[in-house]
């Protein structure tokens, strides 16, 4: 019987070549689509959700009440002291880990290479028990129990080692400019891609890397939030009932002296990927956002290809109701026709999904570069990969193939056989289900050109600086740079192509930190939280940022360096009356003269309003920053890249431009952009392959008509607004339908802009050209056709 | 073996009601071969399927081998025609995707019967009727005559009692349609029992009764 059915499939499939390619052609695409999504999404959902006692892991996260850093007070960092006094406190904590971490530290191996490592300084042997590490030499419990051990992950050791044993060799480490040397006592296996610590290759003993920063004593203390605790509960523990005696065990703990309101909080790690509440988190944070749009275009995309072999299928119902008929004749119950057709859209759907394989093979880099995430080799065959993956196929099946079953498996004999059946006639359901294909089409494109209109707002707006032709070369671990910036800028200054040089604290595209400004207490004025800058004389010119009061910074005002600063105009609004140049303000206990109020730039990305702000020279440099002429780019990086190993750097050079910074800033919105227009452009195809399916199909059974409307005198444009009328009504209705769907999705995502384009009709009127355009295409190519075939053809049999 | 009782059919729409059949009291016994015949609309086809159970009658009593037909449930129905009857229309209707063996076989998948004895049937029929060489052809590659001829093979390769044939001959030339009449003959007088549709006195009179209806009616 199976046999039976099998043949049948095939021989209609291979019959009916348009009809099956535009299936096939669509499911495959659908399905490789929702794979790639599949493999994304399951990559994002199973972040640090592996670890064998994940459910019982939790992060201790910290509320700083009133100290806002980019719109929220909560921190992922915590105090050093807090887990060993919460694990004291609570006979629930099981365990408790408490991570430091010191990112691209120097290693050098047996004199040969220096490597730039991350490195993890956790209290072992609690990190490796918590968190499952496999270690493939050394012992978990005992490897870092003595001072100036180490272990690597299987890569780093490879790397550092090569084919070598690593065990008992030494490195030497450089850690807050200290030089040390560690002895390997372990090999791990290294954590997936998909884990916070994937990038972390070394773990150092505790009490050894505590020493190398012994001198920075209050990183130990209460009050120096700069350490990841991370706690096992034990189980049945109720999360809730535990944090709710927090406050208590703070009131407890944590000295007066430093105690400033905080709350601690507790948070599931496998969560703190995509829905991480605070500042500083450990990993890279999640892109939530991406993850659903990305799964919700699966579900379109799918959706779509599986209507069309709905539409396709009930449509050619009138062929088939023959057979059903004759089977019925014979013999058939309904059940087993309901199987047969069941058993060809199975069919279909796994010899699309074989294609679908292939093409998430082919497209995997593409799209893994698309998502901004390295799946990993093996990624294909992982059980949850394949399991998933068929699962998806067969849902496409059932699918496609439930509605086609049941409508043709009704069709009554008697009226078959005498061939009046009455398939195939226009079908309010199948107009219903193309509408839905294009309006979700159309909301697709319509979210697409909004997508990239406010895409390119952004990077046409003018932020308050020039980011255009400026390098950046990252200084604040390179201490030969760090210690000789004024040299090393006097240098570049020779140079005429050169125009100016400034070191700073941040780059103006993303400040990172901020602190209290005092008013002095006059009236009228008033105290304000303010983010801060450093930089030398020639911040402001470097990156063009007009002076709209007072004057720039001077080397001929000694002050100037020690005790000016310049406000933005948003700060000077926040103080009030202290905002006026001349007027002294109270910052860490220090007195700052404002010497001039710079024009409002945007210190963050275009979702961030502009922020109080205020710009000091001295302080901590991270970068750089070098404005050449444009067209000497090129020359001014190899002449940096000299200098820099003239000044004895041990480090490689490495050195970015602002407006690839710019850009990589906007990496997520750029991604959602990419990945919405390529999937509307997907949709679109898919569903228009249905609707010349449809329109194929539609001439062919009124053919007859259409012969007899033109010997009665109906001319070409007559038939063929005959023949597109219908469609083109879909098409409408279609957009109809998408416009305030794809309005309010769009208006909520401006929204999460402080400063955004406006949301206008151009989208909308753009979407639905587009798609009467590419519909009328599809059916006008046939009917035009139809149309102009010579009439005696079709009537010759009748 | 049949037996209907005041069978009437008719359409409905709000407004009026349009009568197939009126009081058709019938009765065919096993082993007779019956010609219904009649002028265009009469309502022949619509007989045929109500006794073939394609088709249910809107009032009346239908007794297939003595069981009550009308209140039967579908699945008894399927079961009943699946196993007692076979039919042979004019346009043939064989399954234009299967080849002439499959097409044979169809009937025998859904009976479930197992493959050995299923092949030893399909070989033995196509033997009887003298297609084994055209056994793996489609139905587009046969003439009319030999398409029905696969069609009455697939008829009787269920062995049912009973045959129903609307003009089996309706689409041959003469000599086509004379070998499809001695055929039926030939299945009557080893015990089948037929209805044939038609509209030719000669065809008719291959038959042992002729029925003839006009206006749904059986006429006297």
């Amino acid at each position: 019987m199976i046999k039976n059915y099998l043949k049948i499939a095939i021989r209609n499939i291979l019959r009916n070549k348009v009809f099956s390619f535009i299936n096939i052609a669509g499911i495959a695409v659908a399905i490789a689509v929702a794979g790639l999504i599949m493999l994304y999404v399951q990559y994002e959902w199973g972040y640090d959700r592996f670890y064998p006692n994940t459910n019982r892991i939790y992060l201790v996260y910290c509320k700083d009440p009133g100290n806002f850093f980019i719109g929220s007070d909560l921190y992922a960092v915590t105090p050093e002291p807090l887990g060993t006094a919460m694990k004291n406190e609570f006979p629930d904590i099981e365990n408790y880990v408490t991570l430091g971490r010191w990112n691209k530290a120097l290693v050098k191996v047996a004199n040969r290479k220096v490597f730039e490592e991350n490195i993890l300084c956790a209290t072992a042997p609690d990190l490796f028990k918590m968190f499952s590490y496999n270690f493939t030499a050394g012992n978990p419990e005992t490897a870092l129990s003595q001072p100036n051990t180490v272990v690597l992950s299987e890569n780093v050791a490879h790397r550092f080692f090569g084919a070598e044993e690593p065990i008992g060799k030494t490195v030497e480490i450089n850690i807050y400019g200290k030089t040390q040397v560690w002895t390997v006592t372990g090999v791990f296996r290294a954590m997936p891609n998909n884990s916070q610590f994937s990038s972390y290759g070394i773990v150092t003993s505790f009490d050894t890397y505590a020493s190398t920063i012994a001198d920075r004593k209050d990183s130990f203390q209460w009050g120096n939030n700069s350490w990841f605790t991370y706690l096992l509960l034990r189980k049945g523990t109720n999360v809730e009932t535990l944090q709710a005696k927090f406050p208590l065990f703070v009131q407890k703990n944590i000295p007066a002296s430093v105690e400033e309101g905080e709350e601690f909080f507790l948070q599931q790690i496998a969560d703190t990927h995509l829905f991480s509440k605070a500042n500083f988190g450990f990993g890279v944070a999640g892109n939530l956002s991406l993850v659903s749009v990305l799964s919700a275009i699966a579900i379109v995309i799918l959706a779509i290809a599986s209507i069309n072999y709905m539409n396709l299928a009930t449509a050619r119902g009138s062929v088939r109701a023959r057979e059903v008929g004759v089977r019925k004749v014979i013999g058939a119950k309904r059940s087993q026709l309901i199987a047969q057709f069941m058993g060809e859209s199975m069919m279909l759907a796994l010899t699309a999904g074989v294609i679908g394989l292939v093409l998430v093979e082919i497209l995997l880099r593409l799209f893994s570069r698309l998502v901004g995430v390295d799946f990993g080799s093996g990624s294909l065959s992982h059980p949850s990969f394949v399991v998933g993956f068929l699962v998806v196929i067969l849902i496409v099946g059932l699918l496609s193939g439930a509605y086609p079953a049941l409508v043709l498996s009704m069709y009554r004999p008697a009226a078959v056989v005498k061939g009046s059946a009455k398939s195939g006639k226009r079908s309010s359901l199948r107009n219903v289900l193309v509408t839905a294909q294009f309006a979700a089409s159309i909301a697709l494109i319509s979210c697409t050109i909004i997508i990239l209109s406010q895409l390119n707002y952004i990077q046409t707006k003018n932020m308050g600086y020039n980011r255009q032709n400026i390098i950046v070369v990252p200084i604040n671990l390179e201490k030969s740079i760090f210690q000789h910036v004024g040299m090393f800028e006097e240098k570049l200054r020779e140079h005429s192509f050169v125009s100016s040089v400034t070191a700073c604290s941040f780059l103006p595209i993303d400040i990172e930190s901020n602190t209290e400004v005092h008013a002095t207490g006059r009236t009228g004025s008033k105290n304000a939280q303010a983010y801060c800058i450093y930089g030398g004389y020639a911040f402001l010119k470097t990156f063009e940022i007009q002076i709209v009061e007072g004057r720039d910074f001077s080397s001929l005002v000694a002050t100037d360096s020690s005790s000016g600063i310049i406000i933005n105009q948003t700060l000077q609004k926040a103080l009030g009356r202290d905002g006026t140049v001349g007027r002294m303000v109270n910052i860490n206990g220090q007195r700052f003269r404002v010497v001039g109020v710079m024009k409002d730039f945007n210190l963050h990305s275009v979702r961030h309003k502009i922020q109080p702000l205020f710009y000091a020279m001295g302080g901590w440099r991270q970068y750089l920053c070098v404005r050449v002429q444009p067209g000497h780019i090129g020359p001014t990086i190899s002449l940096i890249k000299t200098l820099w190993n003239r000044f004895g750097a041990q480090r490689p050079f490495t050195h970015t431009l602002m407006n690839d910074d710019f850009k990589k800033m906007y990496g997520n919105e750029e991604r959602l952009s990419q990945a919405v227009s390529f999937s509307s452009g997907l949709a679109i195809l898919i569903a228009c392959m249905g609707l010349f399916g449809l329109i194929t199909f539609s001439i062919e059974r009124r053919r007859k008509e259409i012969g007899i409307r033109k010997v009665l005198g109906a001319t070409v444009a007559e038939v063929v607004s005959l023949l597109s009328s219908e469609f083109l009504l879909v098409v409408m209705v279609a957009n109809l339908i998408a416009w305030p769907v794809a309005f309010f999705l769009m208006r909520d995502w401006l929204n999460g802009f402080a400063y955004r384009t406006p949301l206008g009709l151009v989208p909308f009127i753009v979407a639905a050209i587009t798609t009467l355009g590419i519909a009328g295409a599809a059916v006008g190519f046939h009917a035009v056709k139809a149309a102009m075939a010579n009439p005696v053809e079709s009537l010759r049999y009748e | 073996m049949i037996k209907l009782t005041a069978i009437e059919k008719y359409y409905e729409n709000r407004v009026i009601k349009t009568f197939v059949l009126r009081n058709i009291n019938l009765e065919v016994k096993e082993g007779e071969f019956v010609s219904v015949m009649g002028p265009s609309g009469s309502g022949k086809t619509t007989l045929l399927n109500i006794i073939g159970m394609l088709d249910a009658p809107s009032n009346g009593e239908y007794y297939f081998l003595d069981e009550p037909v009308h209140k039967m449930s579908e699945k008894r129905l399927t079961e009943l025609h699946k196993t007692y009857i076979g039919f042979v229309f004019q346009s043939y209707h064989l399954i234009d995707e299967l080849t002439v063996y499959e097409n044979l076989e169809t009937p025998l998948l859904y009976q479930r019967v197992n493959s050995n004895n299923r092949k030893g049937r399909v070989a033995e029929t196509l033997d009887r009727f003298g297609m084994v060489a055209k056994k793996d052809l489609f139905p587009n590659q046969l003439s009319g005559g030999q398409q029905q001829l696969v069609a009455i093979a697939r008829a009787v390769i269920a062995e049912p009692k009973l045959i129903l044939a609307d003009e089996p001959t309706g689409n041959l030339h003469s000599e086509q349609g004379k070998e499809i009449m001695d055929l039926l003959k030939k299945l009557n007088e080893q015990g089948t029992t037929i209805i044939q549709v038609t509209h030719s006195e000669t065809n008719a009179a291959y038959g042992n009764r002729i029925i003839r209806l006009k206006d749904g009616w059986i006429e006297k």
